[in-house]
């Protein structure tokens, strides 16, 4: 337990790291890029006394490094500052959006997993046989299409042309079901390959033969023996999924219109919400080392081999 | 058959299919087994084993093919049965043991599990019933079975503890037949020992036969009742054990036996098989063995000889059975004695060389001891001895005796434990003292884990001692700047185990070669010449400069790394185990090479094994070296004939040991 | 499994139960699929066995987590989710299309759903400037006066006002009886705090200088309220029947209410919800001063950013009023006997302004043989679906407009002579900035483009977002044209306001301009004022700072059941309390 918490420390510790050089990083960019606010706030008819009205309630004229000192005091007293433009609170807002996307993220890698696992097992299962070329064909299909383009694909065929699902909109379940289909697959592809090559590998490892000459069914040495050896680069790599996930949720959310913390961040980024951006790109930071975290702590206890004892 | 008979193959033959070529694996296997018996199958690899082994539980790759031939186990045709029953025999009635436990357990399943399986599909044991019936297969194979140490996981247990673990898989349902996979190949001498008195104990305990395979003569001189040796995926002879040692019949039976070495053989010519052994794609018409037959004739070439019963119960594929070895001019070779002589002999040595000229008839272990003064209670020399006013000690016998080149003083190496988790420092040496005389062979013997390999590359400055000095020609090697170091390292060089792993793949031979040449600033032409002259040391054939090291077999490969240090210049060479990875009739002749090489460029040579038949064979000065501490040096004779540590006596009575057994036979 | 229809599917929903394949045959699995109708009730987030009635989905989600966290059950559970998944998964695609098909069904009286291009900003109208906060706040709020269908000012909250001879007295009378959605009674008070706020620096409205002429604000009775101006202002009623002038309860605003994301007003709709960059829903408010209005339950704006999902979702029936952009659309719409499409003139003036102040483009000739070489009907016809081209800065429909289009029509072999007479030579293509997010400006861009070259003149573009053209472009002028379009005002003041000082980023400089505004400011009657704005649309049409292209129409894409739809002109704004829903 003790190393446990050592490790946790540790993690803690590069997570506080690498959330200060992001943040830091994107303060900076956020002020050089061209645009303010203020201008968008004061559209085309306001003259320019009134720009700088603005600009002064914004805050956003002052100095760069005055700004970045309030805001990193902010944030160690975990306070993210209000949306320029709306005046509510960065935290309210994030928290309001994170559960879409989480959903949606979790969904779709719940989506990927269960369309690659069989698929993948299958194609190292029975290799070169019809299984297999159509797990093959499906994931270089998958890969091929991007997720925005599978996301309007879906939309034609079951929400204009099947007309079985809403075109828009994020308030139910159902919703939720082309969205999550649309990154699902599109993650699928790649995990296929992946189930299929660690599937294949362990199939063809030493202690496979020691099952056969114990005179397993197939079946025990499939599925208890090598699947489970094969689950376990998977379960690395499923922390990395979901950051793929949280970002390609974006592209879905914009595509389906749902309210999620994706296009909260890039609706910012169009109207230069600073406080927004900024907490919001923080947000995902920690999300994404924590969740890695966990799937560390998940790797180390389910591997025997690099078990804490 | 008759009713005894276990399993009996016949005639089988397996070929692979690679692209498009085909692999004669197996060419016809004749091999019968009875019930109880302990069979050793015997063999260089390649020859066969281990093909024949797989197919006898039908877990061949699917590229394999069986051509044709029977296996008969219990009166059931293994090869024309069907799956399911197949399956049922699998681990029942006949299970198998491999040579990597590491690699042939599965990692993630906790050991109870993996062997409670057999016993819930095989017997239909309960959960509960399993893991009672497991507890008693651990205490059987001698492993701890408190709860926890059943609920381990197979990386939690060392080498030996994993064979034995998977001898409890594997005798879980008492089966009437165990197949075993070289499965002590990887072992510690000590362990290995173990491992086979273990397997023995079962084998008498419950009658069950064993079909061991294995490339290890020591092994099957001190186990085996019967002994089939296979060559080119054909038996060529098979016998009882006596008998098979007191007459080996075919020609490369007895290159086999004359190429171990021993103690014994101390200060002769190894005899090692010319030649290597073909590729299975390439398998010479006839007999087999016939290009590296020194009694070949013009009938083997053309005729495949058959495998016939010569006189009960030994059988021999030759035409000439027991014809050669007889005759003085195939006796073992003899040294010429200049081998072991220091170039600057002492005074005591001196003794020892003309003693060594004066034998020119085949050395017992008595004259071999008798060429070291040790042996006889005279004063070990300085380097033997813990270190007393090291200071002046090179300086005081420098005009008379032979000059230490390399003393190394209390080298302690601690590391700080690896593991993300697990910080616990690992003491890898502690305190470990001797010097090397020029011209000696200093054999370092230990089992794997004493620090052996730690110790050469502190030698080499490949890592930093945490404490002690190295002095090389009383140059203190700490201290050097970083120039002289590069300068430094080029005096000594090392020749690993595995040569697969020192040859860069994309690489020619010759450009691997030409490589270290280029850095020490030696011009374009004279590089050619060198290189040329160094293959030509080593026996590989200048024809084959430009070849990839994939194409040369791994005696071929470890004679190049060696040739490539040599190119170095080099006075001092670390051996870390050279040859431990190559069959015993290649082995031979690497000894060979390096024996003529020390002599024509007086090198100096630390050779490190866990094998003290080769080390006994070969050093004129040894240290044991036991958990990071040298637990005795010496003269080889003195520590050969008088161990001191206890470590030592251990070793040298282990019955696996070539010498011991040699002696044994001569009762 | 996709193919159900409404009646079919209801039919084989009964049929179908969720498999648990490891159950026990004594234990009948599953449950009739029609329990899930209710599923689209249930909230964003749901937890998994909510659907499940004998906690066997609970079960399920118990076992992942007990048994994927230990290695021994770990293969046991995959064997086992192997098994089900596949169950699992055609039960999650069967509720789900059942689910959607039970939304499907129509209820009593719905919502209006109308489609937004983009997420507002704020709903507090006086700290913005958007266009998408004004269309959402002409519901929830309203105005003293505000503009008719013909866009002629007429009384709202002011039942009447009357300005003083002088022109520096405004006296409003509101009306009686009207509510804030909070409840509290509309007085005169709340108009001056209103004005006040707008005033306020504090606020930082965008619009404060059109309010800087009113003085002191005096409510002499709880119901009249009168503005005391600094100099005669003909713009200030105009201004007070735009958007920003919305009247806010003045107790909230002494209280800091955050109008942006809780907006109260006394507008024909309640503010409801708003799930931001997804719906804002406003309901009806029964208790509106105009009698009679609204006839809808409420409207739903939907934040759809594909303006083809947009379109798609008319055609099937998922939304009722949305934007159209595209001729095929309108066709499609047209076609379709479900759907009508509205075609009305727009307020803006589509523009490709030009930077006076740096490079070639400070040259009048050059200007002068830019709108030669652009050929302004195929430009509109082509990038923006149609509309008049105008030939001076005011739209085509505003009283005040005059038509100046004779002055440079298109003439390809002019605008060649004149490349020359202005002996400019061009060492760099010149910088055409536009904006990416408007699709029709970055066509026009192309148009421009191919047509100036013709002439001779080199142009590149760059494509900018944005926050970076406001910035950059449209305040800093840091380009060289750049296409835009100018949005609809009720007074020709608050289009033509600041031009001829370097104020604007034309950075256009002219005298008479600047006199001529500041006399139509100050003057009152309309005759007086267009004599002076005749005359600076004419002096803007012959310098050319602009290449005025034209006014656009607007296509508008309904559903046949919406009635009474208008969009009211020079503001731009939807009036939905006039409308109904056929059904």
């Amino acid at each position: 337990m003790e190393t446990f918490f050592r490790l946790l420390a540790r993690k803690t510790g590069r997570l506080f790291l690498t959330v200060f050089v992001i943040s830091t990083v994107v303060f900076f960019i956020l002020r050089v890029i061209p645009g303010d606010p203020a201008y968008v706030v004061a559209g085309v008819d306001a003259p320019s006394e009134a720009v700088e009205a603005i600009r002064a309630r914004l805050g956003t004229g002052r100095p760069v490094l005055v700004q970045y000192g309030e805001w990193l005091s902010g944030i160690l007293r975990f306070d993210f500052g209000s949306s320029l433009l709306s005046e509510e609170k960065v935290s309210t807002l994030i928290l309001s959006r994170f559960p879409l996307t989480l959903l949606l993220a979790l969904a779709g890698m719940g989506i990927a997993y269960m369309l690659a696992l069989p698929l993948g097992i299958l194609s190292a299962v029975k290799r070169w046989s019809f299984w297999d070329y159509a797990g093959m064909i499906f994931s270089q299909i998958g890969m091929a299409v991007p997720s925005f383009w599978l996301a309007i694909l879906l939309l034609f065929v079951f929400s204009v042309w099947l007309r079985i699902f809403p075109l828009f909109g994020g308030d139910t379940p159902v919703h939720l079901v082309l969205p999550v289909l649309a990154m699902g697959i599109n993650r699928a592809a790649v995990l296929v390959r992946m189930v299929r090559t660690s599937m294949s590998v362990e199939l063809g490892r030493e202690y496979i033969i020691t099952a056969v000459s114990k005179g397993l069914p197939d079946k025990v040495i499939r599925y208890r023996h090598a699947l489970r050896n094969a689950l376990l680069p998977l379960i690395t790599f499923s922390g990395i999924q979901f950051g793929y996930m949280l970002g390609g949720s974006i592209i879905i959310e914009q595509v389906f219109s749902l309210p999620g913390l994706g296009r909260l961040i890039l609706s910012a980024i169009y109207q230069r919400d600073f406080p927004v951006i900024q907490g919001g790109v923080i947000f995902v930071t920690v999300v994404f080392c924590f969740v890695n975290f966990l799937v560390d702590v998940l790797y180390s206890y389910i591997n025997p081999r690099i078990r804490v004892s | 058959m008759s009713q005894d008979v276990l399993l009996d193959i016949k005639d089988l033959a397996v070929e692979f299919r690679a692209h498009s070529s085909r692999i004669q694996a197996l060419r016809g296997i004749d091999l019968t087994l009875l019930p109880g018996q302990f069979h050793a199958l015997v063999g260089e690899s390649g020859a066969g084993k281990t093909v024949t082994a797989c197919t006898v539980l039908r877990l061949l790759p699917e590229s394999a093919r069986i051509v044709r031939g029977s296996v008969v186990f219990q009166d059931h045709n293994l090869l024309s049965m069907s799956g399911d029953v197949l399956r049922n025999l699998r681990g029942r009635e006949i299970s198998m043991i491999f040579q990597q436990p590491s690699k042939y357990l599965n990692p993630s399943m906790k050991a109870s599990h993996q062997i409670m399986e057999s016993l819930r599909y095989h017997l239909g044991y309960s959960d509960r019933a399993a893991y009672g019936e497991a507890r008693r297969l651990f205490e059987k194979v001698g492993l701890p079975a408190r709860r926890e140490d059943m609920a381990r996981y197979p990386h939690e247990f060392s080498g030996g503890m994993r064979q034995r673990l998977m001898i409890a898989m594997a005798i879980a349902c008492t089966p009437s037949l165990l197949i075993a996979d070289e499965p002590t190949t990887a072992l510690d001498v000590g362990t290995r020992l173990q491992i086979i008195n273990l397997l023995q104990d079962i084998r008498r305990a419950s009658g069950m036969a064993i079909l061991y395979v294995t490339h290890n003569i020591g092994i099957v001189k001190y186990a085996a009742d019967y002994i089939s040796i296979i060559y080119a995926g054909k038996i060529i002879e098979s016998a009882p054990r006596e008998l098979l040692f007191s007459e080996p019949m075919h020609p490369y039976t007895r290159l086999l036996l004359a190429s171990a070495p021993g103690r014994d053989k101390r200060g002769a010519r190894l005899r090692g098989v010319p030649g290597s052994v073909p590729r299975p794609d390439d398998i010479p018409a006839g007999c087999a063995f016939h290009p590296r037959c020194p009694i070949a004739q013009k009938e083997c070439q053309e005729t495949p000889p058959p495998f016939v019963r010569l006189r009960t119960p030994h059988r021999c594929a030759c035409f000439y059975p027991g014809r050669m070895g007889d005759g003085p001019e195939e006796g073992p070779e003899v040294f010429t004695g200049a081998e072991f002589a220091r170039p600057k002999t002492s005074f005591p040595k001196t003794s020892a060389a003309q003693t060594t000229k004066t034998a020119q008839t085949t050395k017992t272990t008595e004259t071999g001891s008798a060429a070291f003064p040790g042996s006889q209670g005279q004063p070990a020399p300085v380097d033997a001895e813990p270190p007393r006013g090291q200071g002046d000690v090179p300086r005081e016998g420098a005009g008379v005796r032979p000059s230490i080149l390399l003393r190394v003083e209390n080298i302690s190496k601690t590391f700080a434990g690896s593991g993300i988790l697990r910080r616990s420092p690992v003491e890898a040496l502690n305190g470990v003292s001797f010097s090397i005389e020029e011209g000696d062979i200093f054999g370092l013997v230990g089992e794997s884990g004493a620090g052996k390999t730690t110790l050469a590359r502190i030698i080499l400055f490949l890592e930093h001692p945490s404490a002690g000095e190295i002095f090389f020609k009383d140059t203190r090697l700490s201290s050097l700047p970083a120039k002289k170091m590069r300068e430094m390292r080029s005096r000594i060089q090392i020749i690993f185990q595995d040569p697969h792993s020192a040859l860069d793949p994309r690489l020619t031979i010759r450009q691997s070669m030409e490589e270290g040449l280029k850095n020490l600033g030696v011009p374009g032409d004279k590089r050619r010449a060198q290189v040329k002259s160094l293959l030509e040391q080593v026996e590989i054939p200048w024809s084959q400069e430009d070849w990839y090291p994939h194409e040369f077999s791994g005696g071929q490969k470890q004679r190049i790394v060696l040739a490539r240090a040599l190119s170095m210049k080099p006075e001092f060479l670390v051996l870390d185990e050279p040859v431990s990875s190559l069959d015993v009739s290649i082995q031979a002749g690497i000894i060979n090479l390096l024996l003529d090489l020390k002599k024509e460029y007086n090198l100096t040579y630390l050779f490190i094994s866990h094998d003290l038949d080769l080390i006994g064979y070969l050093s004129t000065t040894i240290g044991v070296l036991k958990a990071g501490r040298l637990v005795e040096t010496g003269p080889a004779g003195q520590v050969l004939s008088n161990p001191r540590s206890p470590c030592t006596r251990e070793l040298l009575e282990n019955p696996l040991s070539f010498l011991s057994l040699s002696e044994t036979k001569k009762i | 499994m996709f193919l159900f229809h409404k009646k079919s599917a209801k039919k084989s929903a009964r049929i179908f139960y969720l498999e648990t394949a490891s159950q026990s045959p004594d234990k009948k699995p599953g449950f009739p699929l029609q329990v899930l109708g209710s599923a689209h009730a249930l909230p964003v987030g749901f937890p998994l066995q909510s659907f499940a009635p004998h906690g066997q989905a609970t079960k399920l989600h118990t076992q992942f987590c007990d048994q994927a966290l230990t290695t021994h059950g770990l293969s046991r559970f995959w064997n086992r989710l192997y098994k089900k998944s596949f169950s699992v998964f055609c039960f999650l695609v069967f509720a789900f299309s059942a689910a959607a098909v039970f939304t499907g069904c129509a209820e009593e009286e719905r919502f209006l759903r109308y489609a937004l291009a983009g997420n507002p900003d704020t709903l507090d109208p006086q700290k913005t400037s958007g266009t998408l906060t004004f269309q959402i706040a002409k519901s929830v709020y309203d105005t003293l006066v505000e503009p008719d269908a013909e866009g002629v000012i007429v009384p709202a909250l002011a039942e009447s006002w009357t300005i003083s001879a002088d022109g520096k007295l405004l006296t409003f009378r509101l009306r009686e009886g009207v509510k804030f959605h909070d409840g509290s009674p509309l007085t005169g008070r709340d108009v001056a705090a209103t004005i006040r706020r707008i005033q306020d620096p504090a606020t930082a409205s965008p619009k404060a200088m059109e309010f800087a002429c009113v003085g002191e604000i005096l409510c002499p009775q709880e119901l009249v309220v009168q503005f005391v101006l600094n100099t005669p202002t003909a713009p200030l009623l105009a201004s007070l029947a735009s958007g920003w002038s919305a009247i806010l309860p003045a107790a909230l605003i002494e209280a800091g209410h955050n109008f942006a994301s809780q907006p109260v007003g006394t507008g024909p709709f309640i503010f409801d919800e708003w799930i931001r960059d997804n719906h804002i829903s406003v309901k009806k408010n029964p208790a509106y001063w105009k009698t009679g209005y609204p006839h809808l339950p409420g409207i739903d704006f939907r934040v759809i950013l594909e303006k083809a999902v947009q379109v798609q979702g008319l055609l099937t029936g998922q939304m009722d009023v949305c934007d159209l952009y595209d001729d095929v659309d309108v066709s499609t719409l047209k076609q379709n006997p479900e759907t009508t499409v509205q075609k009305a003139l727009t307020s803006l003036v589509m523009v490709a302004a030009m930077n006076t102040s740096r490079g070639p483009l400070s040259n009048l000739k050059l200007r002068q043989a830019i709108n030669h070489a652009i050929d302004k009907q195929s430009v509109l016809d082509i990038a923006y679906g149609g509309g008049e081209p105008v030939g001076t800065f005011m739209d085509y429909g505003d009283p005040y407009y005059k038509d100046f289009t004779d002055l440079y029509p298109y003439n390809p072999e002019k605008a060649i002579d004149l490349v020359r007479q202005s002996g400019v030579k061009f060492t760099e293509p010149l910088d055409m900035v536009v904006p990416q997010n408007y699709e029709y400006h970055v066509r026009a861009a192309q148009l421009y483009q191919e047509m100036l070259a013709k002439a001779g003149i080199p142009v590149e573009i760059r494509l900018v977002d944005w926050s970076t053209w406001m910035g950059d472009v449209y305040r800093k002028a840091n380009f060289d044209i750049t296409v835009i379009g100018h949005t609809g005002k009720l007074d020709p003041d608050a289009r033509l306001g600041g031009y001829g000082t370097e104020e604007t980023y034309t950075r256009w400089i002219n005298a008479e301009t600047v006199r001529l505004l500041e006399k139509a400011r100050t003057t009152s009657g309309f005759e007086a004022r267009k004599k002076a704005y005749d005359r600076i649309l004419e002096i803007m049409a012959r310098e050319v700072p602009f290449v005025y292209t034209g006014t656009p129409y607007r296509y508008t894409g309904l559903r046949s059941a919406v009635e009474g739809y208008i969009m009211l002109p020079k503001i731009d704004t939807p009036d939905f309390r006039g409308v109904t829903l056929r059904e």
